[in-house]
């Protein structure tokens, strides 16, 4: 159960800033059940989280880390402060650089991460999902697959953003503007924050790196529509695109992880441990009579 | 959402303990809804399992959303695989660590209320057992036990021997040093005999008989002696007692969830006054801004 809750200097915002990373290393494992390949450097998915949030919040507002345990999965959990991933160019500050750069260079500096494409992933929820598919877009050589759970795609909010307060939506024109790095709104479309020219751009000039996509969404949720919308639009660009649908799932962390869950089912990930001594999902069963004879996965020769 | 890692010196352990909080502070609420009285708040004392620490539930649960919605402040405890007991052998005393140091440190540092009436005492497994006996032995600081697939173990105890270790994974003499025992048998009728002191608080102080929540999984190994604790205090005569069957569960940490959100929802009396406002926890909450709508954080209002 190993987190690491940590504090690392960005320079891509020039301050520090909060991190999680959950590692499996330490999983209890039984000793005559399947292993996962040890000694491997751990697939890794980067996990944004929503607006309104921090990194604190994923793991502790879901069962995220029994998941990536019971997966041999490594989980880097990082905040976006309400930016939106965006280059912030007026504040000299990138939000998409944070990720896309510091974090993961710094994460497979000090832990032991793969750095395979094939191996490193990007998703997140809400805002976190609309960060998943502009950096994932942006980043193909980066990131094999992009997970994006009841995505909250913005592009009407930035396009029809005002400037007074009696909106829906708590960030103001100017608040957009200036995390996007924009004269104004209007520039976003067709941009490189720009989730729909994104696409298309990567499937006209390197259709070969297209990631897979995996985007879950609660049927209750009020970004369903957007995100219908905008799967049918990948799908057409001849983007792998698995499509799946929380039932009456609302815009909360149980819509999320249900649909995180159906993400790690369908990543390349291993699944011996979850067969071994699994620690999410009814089968768990961490009793008394398996207390003799387990190990740690760390302790475990290969 | 507010989480701390707390690192604060122990006199029953002579050295630095951490434990795990979740405040609800700073809950969001629509300004246009009912808001919760500000007082000191109610308290759960959580205590964890073998093999873990006070990490556990932060990690493995949702307590964070469950907390805030019912505005009770949780903290988390690790047993370090003691079993909660104070021992003469060992010189650790694992009870005194709970209802002496933390209780004590927790109150004088937050805002915590110190009546009976809003403290109560939780754990899962290991922590199950330990909130039946630290609960029990101390009647006059907690109003109600919530145990949780507690590990009623007496009879694995009991027979423990010194050349093989028993069911639990301990050798006599651990238990022996754990327990401030000489001799085993001297488990029986002692301070960490669950049986024992449910005798004692009936005899002794019967006006201070907390109400008791006990759970287990229905494939969970603990379901027996959970049971058979829950038959024993009603032939006792005990006046409030709970048990809840977990359908489909084993030992694990979905069944502590559930079964604990069971005991939030059903048995404490804790104030729900936060559900009707802006839910975190459960498929009905929905974190969506709404036409109009005015938020606040409840230390601003």
């Amino acid at each position: 159960m190993a987190r690491f809750s940590t504090n690392f200097m960005s320079e891509s915002i020039k301050r520090a800033i909060p991190l999680e990373i959950v590692l499996p290393t330490d999983h209890c494992v039984m000793p005559n059940g399947p292993l996962p390949e040890l000694n491997r450097p751990y697939r890794t998915l980067y996990y944004l989280e929503g607006s309104m949030g921090n990194s604190s919040g994923p793991v502790n507002y879901s069962h995220l880390q029994l998941l990536a345990e019971d997966y041999n999965l490594a989980v880097v959990v990082i905040g976006g402060e309400n930016r939106w991933w965006g280059h912030a160019t007026r504040l000299d500050e990138d939000y998409g650089d944070l990720v896309t750069v510091d974090v993961v260079n710094f994460t497979r500096r000090a832990f032991n991460l793969s750095r395979k494409r094939e191996d490193t992933f990007i998703g997140g929820f809400s805002m976190g999902g609309h960060g998943a598919y502009v950096l994932g877009l942006r980043n193909p050589d980066l990131f094999g697959a992009i997970i994006a759970l009841d995505a909250s795609l913005q592009k009407m909010a930035i396009s029809t953003s005002v400037n007074e307060k009696e909106r829906w939506d708590p960030t103001p024109k100017s608040g957009y503007e200036t995390i996007l790095g924009l004269d104004k709104v209007e520039d976003w479309v067709g941009s490189d924050q720009d989730y729909e020219w994104l696409a298309k751009n990567l499937a006209e000039k390197a259709p070969e790196k297209k990631p897979a996509i995996f985007s879950a969404c609660g049927t209750a949720d009020g970004l369903y529509g957007f995100n219908q919308e905008y799967t049918a639009y990948l799908k057409g660009l001849g983007y792998d695109v698995t499509c799946y649908d929380v039932q009456d799932g609302l815009h909360n962390y149980f819509t999320c992880e249900a649909g995180l869950e159906a993400a790690l089912k369908w990543l390349p990930l291993e699944t011996q441990i979850h067969e071994n001594y699994p620690y999410f999902g009814t089968t768990a069963n961490v009793g008394f009579a398996n207390f003799n004879g387990w190990k740690t996965l760390y302790n475990v020769e290969a | 959402m507010s989480h701390a890692t707390i690192n604060f010196s122990s006199s029953s352990l002579r050295r630095p303990i951490t434990i795990n909080a979740v405040f609800p502070t700073d809950k969001t609420i629509r300004d246009d809804q009912f808001i919760p009285e500000k007082k000191p708040m109610k308290t759960i004392y959580f205590l964890e399992g073998m093999t873990g620490n006070y990490i556990g539930l932060s990690n493995y649960t949702r307590i964070q959303s469950i907390a805030e919605d019912y505005n009770v402040c949780v903290i988390m405890i690790g047993g370090e695989n003691m079993w909660f007991a104070d021992s003469q052998i060992t010189g650790n005393f694992y009870d005194r660590m709970v209802y002496h140091d933390i209780l004590k440190y927790t109150r004088n540092t937050f805002n915590l209320s110190d009546k009976r009436e809003d403290t109560y005492i939780a754990g899962f497994s290991m922590g199950g057992f330990g909130a039946i006996n630290i609960g029990l032995r101390h009647p006059d600081l907690f109003s109600h036990i919530v145990a949780m697939s507690p590990g009623l173990s007496k009879d694995i105890i009991l027979a423990a021997a010194d050349d093989e270790k028993s069911g639990q994974g301990y050798l006599a003499d651990s238990y022996r040093a754990m327990y401030g025992l000489k001799d085993l048998a001297d488990f029986e009728n002692s301070d960490d005999d669950y049986e024992y002191l449910a005798r004692k608080v009936m005899e002794e102080t019967p006006e201070l008989m907390p109400r008791i929540y006990l759970s287990a999984g229905e494939k969970d190994e603990l379901l027996g002696c959970t049971t058979a604790y829950y038959e024993y205090l009603k032939k006792l005569g005990w006046k409030d007692v709970t048990f809840n069957l977990q359908k489909g569960l084993g030992h694990s940490w979905q069944e502590l969830e559930e079964s604990l959100y069971k005991a939030v929802t059903e048995f404490l009396p804790l104030d729900g006054g936060f559900r009707g406002n802006w839910i975190e926890y459960g498929p009905e909450a929905n974190y969506t801004y709404d036409n109009n709508a005015h938020y606040a954080i409840w230390y601003d209002v």
